[in-house]
């Protein structure tokens, strides 16, 4: 039977840039019913395909766009679209997830995967309208920004064409690049950087089609109880009417919100970046397909005249109280430059603050920093840095590989160069909040706080500063935000209802009859462990399962958590045992099994 | 002792939706003792901070002390 109509497109559209070859093939049913679809096909895909210790900026690196099963259905969230490809960061497996309408639409165009290999012989734009797939060429869009390219598009191809795009970060094939769909971003990891090795200004998709569940009836009533429990969460209400800030105060209450490069983690301007400050500037909010939070706010600048989406938590600690600035309009400012260029938020702020203790700690002077007077606190330095990083100019085309490689420039500055496995830290100081810096070190990316962050240990679930039993808080997390990520839902469902409203989702939109949550809790395992042993196989071990060294041996300062450090050597043992791997991080050969990945991969493969 | 409770978003609801209530307590009355007067149902309550850093329930207040009461949340 095929999957198509439960759920399903049952298509992964096959793209060769190189010769403009365009085929189409199913999914075997069984890697669906293991791995559903997003990230749990798209790992699938690229472990199967990609040779390993590839180049991932070389021609055969896979760019894959995914959905998933629920990505168009009335599921509450769903219309989000993953990617998922080999990072120019770090030379893990990447997945990235953004909001809007794009992941929808490439549903209803027909595919439940894009996978893109190859490079263009000339800048263009891959279009899909339904099963209409072609090259056009873009050179005259190659070198806009991201904002110019979107509203060049939309002229070209009208409004109802929806689009992510790369703007001169990823042409110059930055590893803080991302790719933009709409006003939402998959920005981590420089997936924006594989697209433009690739020659690949834009994905333009139109799709016309519409999304068939195994049991209509079933399903929504599913849906109806996980939409219901959403709209009932008070938590959920509050990201209605403060966005995803809300929670900056009580981060800060409780010492993990991450200042002046995580020297400390409480902000004494926080006043002025709290969410009841941010209310002067938003004037709208709005929501993706299909989502009753609505957790978007619409911010404008006076002083500069500029609108933008946001700021998000995230946004905000990264070019905020992590550079020292509380100045709201040099946040929005900057928060501007990384969407127009097309760079990730989180990682710029983090290579900004690096600059900034840099320069405060003399490792760099003025003249390394292109006469920028880079000051905790400088709102000018911090706009000025992020111009350079954006367009990659001056220090900029520098500072854009990363706080990993800006480190290696200076020596003795590698303990406080906030990074994991390459990737600059999100927002939550980990020698705050035990169980977060433990996903900080383990996560496949590189430090994510999107892959099963336990972040209710700073908003009151647990107490952050014992280690006790947050391998287990930790795991129990990351399976589930798996399995969110394969379905694709929003990371927030999490905050309304749990994996027995997604296994009633599941089961009536596929007919696969998954016995009870257990048995899709186990599909968020298998996931994992497939991201696992891509890394291993790529030359990951349990060495970069760690924390920059001021996490480790720097006591902090002052705050709730003063004089702690992040415990990480036993929070990780009793993580890997908990997994079922051994003392190393690999997972055994009977974890393995027991999982069926034996039925997916081919286990001769398999790092020992 | 005098002690001020902010009240943070939803939880201003059982303020009258204003967001600073100021109590008169006994000396050596506890964090607890503010909540328990502030008339917020406790599991509603996230975290509680004591001049902008979370506290414990069991601590004991000074005169002067804000307690700023946070409802459960998240975001990110």
């Amino acid at each position: 039977m095929s999957l198509e109509g439960r759920a399903y497109k049952d298509c992964i559209l096959r793209v060769d840039l190189d010769t403009g070859r365009v085929e189409r093939e199913s999914i075997p049913e069984e890697v669906a019913r293991l791995l559903l679809g997003g990230r749990g096909l798209g790992s699938w895909l690229l472990y199967h395909e990609l040779e390993p210790g590839y180049d991932p900026l070389g021609p055969r690196n896979l760019l894959i766009f995914v959905t998933g099963p629920l990505t168009g259905t009335m599921a509450p969230t769903a219309g989000r679209v993953g990617l998922v490809t080999k990072s120019p960061a770090n030379g893990a497996i990447l997945d990235s997830y953004a909001g809007g309408f794009f992941g929808e639409t490439l549903k209803f165009a027909g595919y439940d995967a894009v996978a893109i290999r190859g490079v263009a012989p000339e800048p263009s734009v891959l279009v899909i309208e339904d099963e209409k797939v072609r090259l056009e060429p873009a050179r005259d869009l190659w070198g806009s920004d991201v904002f110019d390219t979107r509203l060049a598009l939309q002229k070209r191809f009208g409004d109802s064409a929806l689009t992510a795009v790369i703007g001169p970060a990823g042409e110059r094939r930055s590893p803080i690049a991302g790719i933009f769909c709409e006003t939402r971003s998959l920005a981590r990891g420089g997936g924006g950087a594989v697209m433009g090795s690739k020659n690949l200004k834009a994905v333009v998709v139109r799709g016309s089609g519409r999304v068939s569940v195994h049991d209509p009836q079933e399903f929504e009533q599913a849906v109806w109880i996980a939409s219901r429990m959403l709209r009932m969460s008070s938590q959920i209400k509050r990201m209605q009417t403060d966005g995803t800030v809300n929670i900056l105060e009580l981060i800060n209450a409780a010492g993990g919100l991450p200042t002046r490069n995580f020297q400390s983690g409480q902000f004494e301007a926080v006043e002025e970046i709290r969410c009841e400050a941010w209310h002067s500037h938003w004037r709208r909010t709005s929501a993706c397909h299909a989502c009753p939070i609505g957790c978007t706010k619409i911010a404008y600048s006076e002083r500069y005249g500029i609108w933008i989406d946001g700021p998000e938590y995230e946004t905000t600690f990264a070019l905020g109280s992590n550079t020292g600035v509380s100045d709201r309009d040099a946040i929005l400012y900057a928060n501007y430059l990384c969407d127009k260029y097309g760079v990730d938020a989180i990682s710029v702020g983090g290579i900004v603050a690096f600059a900034m203790e840099l320069y405060e700690r003399r490792f760099a002077s003025k003249s390394d920093l292109d006469g920028v007077e880079a000051r905790f606190g400088n709102p000018e330095a911090l706009i000025q840095l992020c111009e350079k990083i954006g367009k990659g100019e001056g220090v900029g085309a520098f500072l854009e590989k990363g706080v990993r490689a800006v480190s290696r420039a200076f020596p003795g500055s590698e303990s406080f160069a906030m990074h994991v496995k390459g990737l600059e830290l999100p927002g939550y100081l980990p020698r705050a909040a035990k169980g977060i810096a433990l996903s900080y070190a383990i996560s496949e990316r590189g430090a994510c706080h999107l892959h099963g962050s336990p972040i209710i240990e700073l908003l009151g679930g647990a107490d952050p500063l014992t280690t006790e039993g947050k391998a287990l808080l930790f795991r129990t997390n990351q399976l589930d935000t798996a399995v969110i990520d394969a379905c694709i839902l929003c990371y927030f469902t999490k905050f309304g209802f749990t994996l027995k409203e997604v296994h009633q989702m599941l089961n009536a939109a596929t007919g696969f009859g998954y016995r009870n949550p257990r048995e899709v809790e186990r599909i968020g395992e298998r996931i994992t462990n497939l991201a696992r042993l891509f890394n291993l196989r790529e030359g990951f071990s349990e060495r970069d399962d760690t924390l920059p060294g001021r996490c480790l041996r720097e006591p902090l300062p002052s705050g709730p958590a003063k004089g702690h450090v992040v415990e990480l050597d036993r929070m990780k043992a009793e993580y890997y045992q908990a997994m079922g791997w051994d003392e190393h991080g690999i997972p055994t050969l009977r974890k393995l099994q027991e999982l069926q990945l034996d039925q997916l991969i081919e286990l001769k493969d398999l790092p020992h | 002792m005098r002690v001020t409770v902010k009240f943070h978003g939803e939880l201003r609801k059982y303020n009258g939706g204003r967001e600073t209530k100021q109590l008169e307590l006994p000396e050596g009355a506890t964090v607890y003792d503010a909540l328990h007067r502030s008339g917020i149902p406790l599991d509603q309550i996230a975290l509680v901070a004591r001049n902008g850093s979370r506290v414990n329930w069991n601590e004991r207040l000074r005169d002067g002390d804000e307690i700023k009461v946070f409802q459960l949340a998240i975001g990110g």
